[in-house]
């Protein structure tokens, strides 16, 4: 099975879209910037101080999504250019 | 006659001096932390430091009479967003690279109060950032813990503990951040809370 080009660009185009919306679906959908750590509360117990410890972890926010999203519809516009038909094989 | 009140003076200027103890606050456990809040229209920041040092001396019999200073490593202040975090700590906003340090030092005790081993005041104190200096008047809750100094060293280092815990807040505009700029994203409005032990060892 051939695809040419443009369903080529398109279906990367979609793969991207539904990766980048997977992504930031499963992570919570935080609708804040991308975080690259979380912090979790915590309590000192001889001095009663409530304090926050960091973990590193990726979290994508509004950004990524639209970075995501904006990079699949370049792609997608980008297809728009390329030539429905594959290209002939010229015979000798 | 003369001599006796000197000498009476001196004693008790020896025993107030005395009784003041000198708690570092610089934590190695990493506890001290310094949260700040800006909530504007379009946007919530919050961030953290635990880059705290500094000296507050204080009589433990009264534990709410401070003095001192507390010194933030702007540097170590922390957004989650890394490039927010570039932003904050550039040339723009708090210049870090120039103004590497922010503090808080103690002029004037108000409105003292003790209840048990925690006391409450208002401090009159100068709040420096970005190498500008402001007078601010803070709530503060002191709390004196003798002897729990070993059960954060695991028995280590035997000693007393002071907690000192406040909120206030500050505008940034008065520090010369971007004043009257950006404030649909960036409240002019900081929330400020502190919650500090220092550690006084005995010698």
């Amino acid at each position: 099975m051939k695809f040419s080009l443009r369903t080529l660009a398109r279906l990367l185009a979609l793969f991207i879209l539904s990766t980048g919306l997977s992504w930031w679906w499963f992570s919570g959908a935080d609708m804040g910037w991308t975080k690259t750590y979380v912090t979790i509360p915590a309590t000192d117990d001889v001095t009663g101080i409530q304090y926050e410890v960091k973990k590193e972890k990726f979290v994508p926010g509004v950004d990524f999504l639209a970075l995501g999203t904006g990079l699949s519809f370049v792609i997608f516009a980008t297809s728009l250019l390329f030539s429905t038909k594959n290209p002939k094989i010229q015979q000798p | 006659m003369k001599i006796q009140a000197l000498a009476l003076a001196a004693l008790l200027s020896t025993q107030a001096f005395a009784d003041e103890v000198a708690f570092d606050f610089k934590d190695p456990k990493g506890v001290n932390n310094i949260v700040f809040k800006l909530d504007a229209p379009l946007e919530s920041i919050s961030g953290t430091t635990n880059g705290i040092s500094g000296i507050i001396s204080a009589d433990p019999a009264e534990p709410e009479d401070i003095e001192g200073k507390i010194i933030v490593d702007a540097r170590t202040l922390s957004v989650p967003n890394p490039l927010m975090q570039e932003h904050m700590l550039g040339a723009e906003w708090l210049d870090t690279a120039k103004h590497p340090e922010i503090t808080f030092e103690i002029k004037e005790v108000l409105n003292s109060k003790k209840e048990g081993n925690t006391g409450t005041a208002e401090v009159k104190g100068i709040f420096t950032m970005k190498g500008i200096s402001k007078e601010v008047l803070v709530p503060v809750s002191v709390t004196y813990l003798p002897g729990r100094l070993a059960d954060r060293t695991g028995g280590k280092v035997e000693g007393d503990l002071l907690v000192v815990r406040t909120n206030f807040q500050i505008n940034r505009g008065d520090y010369g951040i971007k004043q009257g700029e950006n404030l649909d994203k960036v409240s002019d409005v900081i929330d400020i809370s502190l919650a500090l032990a220092g550690a006084a060892p005995k010698k």
